[in-house]
């Protein structure tokens, strides 16, 4: 009897045990700006051939010592947090063999190359769920220095801006830049973090908050208006799947942007952080691939449309719709 | 005669009542837990707070041992004042977010802010002996006393953390 009881308490405690979200990759980045004015960077052609600046994040790593002294610093703080830092550094070297995973894209999808930035590039390799976008200057005032901050903390899938601080120091003659910049860290670094967790508090209450792009892919022969059954009712492919999201969501938010036979695209979804594992009955921490696994299972079974998912990151998945 | 005598009884009656209102109110404020009156002065690289804070009580000692404690519950549940000019310095917020954070922990706040309690750990007093000049202000009831204090913000807010007062950035993940 004792026997059962020990081991019922400790399935009990197994089942319960509560898995732990996924922890978002946070990383400091010299803004485009920044970048821009100090020269680190050139003008590129995009694939709507519209230009665009592409900034080069080595060149500045290894020539400015102001920028490396300020994302170190930043690192150090948010390390203390116990909240470390992903490496621009470490992470710029993995990119550049991640380039070719482009041509693997353009044969399964387009059928073009796929012109991204370095940006875009080193987001989706590094899977960045939070970039810090960093931007300062030093002015000087005849022998005096002065400082001035600015350094957003933006979600690069739905664009928003979770935090953002600006700071323009006190001119002075005595301390020497480098010490301004790290009392300009220091003494904004409080209110920063406290936005950046306001954040968490909200995703950890509402949802973690993502996009979800449906796309067609050439060899599907039908598309997102074909005629469907759905509980016995006539229906189009596209309001199925808005009513998949409807049940699914957090509290059924999410929003339409976009809706054409083609393409489908969902902003400010709401996925939850947790889910049930359907083969262990355990609770377990998600992303938003695992979270849309069960939409593309669903085509799947349903409806006998074959389809892929492609990870964007914590924050934006691609399901494609066809071989 | 009758007539200026009853006029006499009812202002000095309607006199002491606000008196006694003002009174109370004075005691009130006094005694307010949150009153006290922070101003920052300065940010210091290792995680600490400079700032100028005021304490009241009947006696002057008495008023700095309160204005320690004022110094780390502003730390916890009001924030600190940014500030302009040669010592600027950005606004700093609570360490304990939530407004209700003090009545919700009640009996942890009572200890850790016991006179010579966990508190003292956090702060550190820069003014020498007892303040002079417009830092003592005698006033009704007591005194109020201003000092200088260093107070341990990092480490305070990792004790809180611990403590499971306030949720760290990495909870949950």
């Amino acid at each position: 009897m004792k026997k059962n009881i020990l081991t019922f308490l400790l399935l009990l405690i197994a089942g319960t045990a509560f898995g732990q979200a996924r922890k978002p990759t946070i990383m400091v980045m010299p803004s485009d700006i920044w970048c821009n004015t100090n020269k680190f960077g050139e003008v590129r052609t995009g694939d709507d051939g519209k230009e665009f600046f592409d900034p080069d994040y080595s060149k500045a790593l290894m020539s400015n010592a102001e920028i490396r002294l300020l994302i170190t610093k930043m690192g150090a703080i948010m390390a203390e947090r116990d909240f470390p830092l992903k490496s621009l550094e470490d992470e710029l070297k993995q990119s550049r063999t991640a380039e070719t995973e482009n041509m693997l894209l353009a044969g399964k999808y387009s059928g073009e190359g796929i012109v991204e930035s370095s940006t875009e590039l080193l987001q989706r390799v590094a899977q960045i769920d939070i970039c810090l976008d960093l931007d300062f200057e030093v002015k000087k005032h005849g022998p005096r220095n002065q400082v001035t901050f600015n350094v957003r903390a933006i979600d690069p899938y739905t664009r928003k801006q979770i935090a953002g601080v600006t700071s323009v120091g006190e001119p002075s003659a005595n301390a020497p830049v480098d010490l301004l910049l790290e009392a300009s860290v220091v003494d904004y670094m409080d209110n920063f973090v406290a936005q950046i967790q306001r954040h968490f508090d909200d995703m950890f209450t509402n949802g973690r908050e993502v996009r979800v792009e449906l796309k067609k892919l050439a060899s599907w022969q039908d598309d997102f208006d074909m005629e469907v059954q759905y509980n016995g009712m006539d229906a189009q492919l596209n309001e199925v799947i808005e009513v998949w999201f409807e049940e699914n969501a957090v509290n059924g938010r999410f929003s339409v942007a976009s809706s054409t036979p083609n393409l489908m695209r969902f902003d400010q979804v709401r996925t939850p952080l947790y889910a049930v594992n359907r083969l262990t009955g355990r609770e377990r921490a998600i992303d938003t691939r695992n979270w849309v696994d069960d939409l593309s299972k669903m085509l799947k079974n349903n409806y006998n449309i074959p389809n892929q998912i492609y990870t964007k990151g914590l924050g934006e998945v691609w399901l494609l719709l066809g071989e | 005669m009758k007539r200026i005598l009853t006029l006499c009884v009812i202002v000095l009656t309607v006199m002491t009542s606000v008196q006694a209102q003002t009174r109370k109110e004075r005691k009130a404020l006094f005694g307010s837990s949150f009153n006290y009156e922070v101003s920052t002065m300065g940010v210091g690289q290792d995680g600490t707070k400079i700032i100028k804070v005021w304490g009241y009580a009947k006696k002057a000692d008495a008023a700095i041992v309160q204005a320690k404690k004022n110094a780390v519950a502003a730390c916890l549940f009001r924030g600190l004042p940014g500030v302009s000019g040669a010592n600027q310095a950005m606004a700093t917020p609570a360490i304990c977010k939530d407004p209700d954070a003090e009545e919700k922990n009640l009996d942890y706040f009572l200890d850790f802010f016991e006179t010579g309690g966990a508190y003292l750990k956090f702060v550190n007093q820069t003014t020498d002996g007892v303040p002079a000049g417009q830092d003592k202000r005698k006033i009704k009831g007591g005194y109020k006393v201003a000092i200088y204090v260093q107070v341990m913000y990092d480490n305070l807010r990792k004790q809180m953390e611990n403590d499971g007062i306030v949720r760290s950035l990495s909870t949950g993940f």
